[in-house]
Parts: C-alpha cells; structure tokens; sequence
C-alpha cells in the first residue's frame, strides 16, 4: 500500500474518531469506499474530499462541543487551582505556625532556666527556631511529595523565605 | 422537507433514478456522476436526513472485504425525484449519467 493511500486512510479514521454521533456513519463509509477507489492520487482526493464533507457538517456540533468542554475545563481548572492555591497555604502557613510554638518554647525554656542563657544565644535560636521546625517540615514534604505536592510546595516556600530572612540578617549585621 | 435542487443535486437524484430499486455505493455514483467525495456526501447526507435516501450496510460476502455502505431512494425520495425532475431536464441528466457510466467522466 502506497504513503498516499494510508495517508487517505489515516485522514479518514480521524475523521471517523472525530465526527459527532450523526455523521460517524458517513464517515465509516467513505473510509469503507476507499478500498475500492482505483489509484492513489484518487484515494487521497477521495479522502480530502470526504474530509471536507465530515467537517462541512459537524462544524456546528464541533463547536457547539468545543465551547462547552472549555467551559466547563475552565470551571474545572479555576476550582483545582483554588484548591490548590488553598493547599499551597496550608503548608506555607503550617510552616511558619511550628517555628513560631519552637520560638515560644525557647522563650518559655529562657524565662524557666534563665541560667541556661537561652534568649540571647543566637546559635540556639537558630537551631530551636529555623533548624529544627524546617527540618521537620521539609522531612515531611519530601513523604508528601507524591501525594499532597501542594502542601509539600507550601513548605518549602516557607523555608526558603524563612532561610532568606536569616542569610539577610546575617548578611546586614 | 426541501432540499437544494442544485446541478449536484440533480445530477445524484438522476443517478438514482437509472434503476431505482438497486442499492448503489458512494463511490459507484461518484463515479458516474463525475462528483467528487466532497461534493457527493453532503447531498447524501442531506437526502438521508430529509428521509430521501435509505441507508444500509452492505453483508460482507467475502471475508476481509470491508462492507459497503449502500444507498436507494425511498418512496418518497422517488417521488421527490421525480416531481423535480422537468423532461427536458431528464433527458440531458439521464444523458450525461448515461455517458458517465461508460467512464467518459474520471471518477
């Protein structure tokens, strides 16, 4: 079988797997008639011009489908990337919620053992503060990597603001 | 119920009206009407909408060889045809298809 017949045949399955309902039988026929068309070239213009035909009189319908299918894929894609979005926070805001109870810790640990000198560490407020709370976070995005991204994205989105406000601070002072 | 009577037109309901009570195929008439595919199907499909035309699928008698769509006037198909067709009309078309069956029209 020449290129130019599979290429009529190709065209006219398309065709076949793209028509409306109505029209598919059309379509199947003239895929069908193929067979009997003497000559390539004469295949191939069979093909075009059954092509035409399919497309002539499901355009309506096609686009009738196609407004629909964005419609409702635009609607669709709004509310994932709300819930996204949604997730996405949660992990950011989760983040920064467990750095804030570790500074709570350490200033309730300074204000119970003031001998121990916790509040004017910096290395321990390091560590109680950002060390400790990120690598539990990002220890926990890395299982939920899969299956809550989102999340997962959110938290190291904190970790990276949280980071960049700690290389500025030492970078200034 | 109406359908365009345009020269296409005309020239598909004549290639029916040859023997009306045989089933014909879609590349059978385009051939003897001179009418390309794209051209053909649409009045096909319209005809069959209009309930002018009756469809079916062809039984296979041979095994891998694909069965055929077929087409025949209904009875009021044959009677749209022939309220539609002016004799003098008739005689240059049924001429033409005539001529185009004997394979003076590339198909």
């Amino acid at each position: 079988m020449g290129l130019r017949r599979k290429c009529a045949q190709g065209l006219l399955r398309l065709m076949m797997r793209m028509a409306p309902a109505g029209s598919q039988p059309w379509a199947e026929a003239m895929l069908r008639e193929l067979e009997f068309v003497d000559g390539d070239w004469q295949a191939l213009w069979w093909a075009l011009g059954g092509a035409t035909a399919i497309a002539r009189s499901s355009g309506k319908e096609w686009l009738a489908q196609g407004l629909a299918y964005s419609r409702q894929g635009g609607e669709w894609a709004m509310e994932q990337m709300g819930k996204k979005a949604g997730w996405l926070i949660v992990g950011a805001v989760g983040t920064v919620a467990l750095s804030l109870i570790a500074l709570g810790i350490q200033f309730g640990a300074a204000e119970l053992f003031p001998n121990l000198g916790l509040r004017n560490s910096m290395w321990i407020h390091l560590v109680m503060v950002l060390f400790i709370p990120l690598a539990i976070c990002l220890g926990f995005a890395v299982k939920i990597w899969r299956t809550r991204r989102p999340v997962a994205l959110g938290i190291l989105l904190s970790a990276v603001l949280m980071s960049s406000h700690v290389i500025l601070h030492f970078a200034l002072h | 119920m109406k359908l365009r009577l345009s020269p296409q037109t005309l020239l598909v309901l004549d290639a029916f009206l040859l023997d009306s009570t045989e089933w014909k195929y879609g590349y059978e008439i385009s051939r003897g009407t001179g009418l390309k595919s794209g051209t053909l199907y649409p009045i096909l499909m319209r005809m069959a909408e209009r309930a002018l035309l009756e469809t079916a699928w062809e039984k296979a008698e041979e095994p891998g060889r694909p069965a055929r769509h077929m087409y025949r006037l209904t009875t009021e198909g044959l009677q749209f045809a022939r309220a539609n067709r002016s004799p003098s009309r008739t005689t240059g078309s049924e001429r033409r298809v005539g001529t185009t069956a004997l394979g003076e029209v590339k198909g």
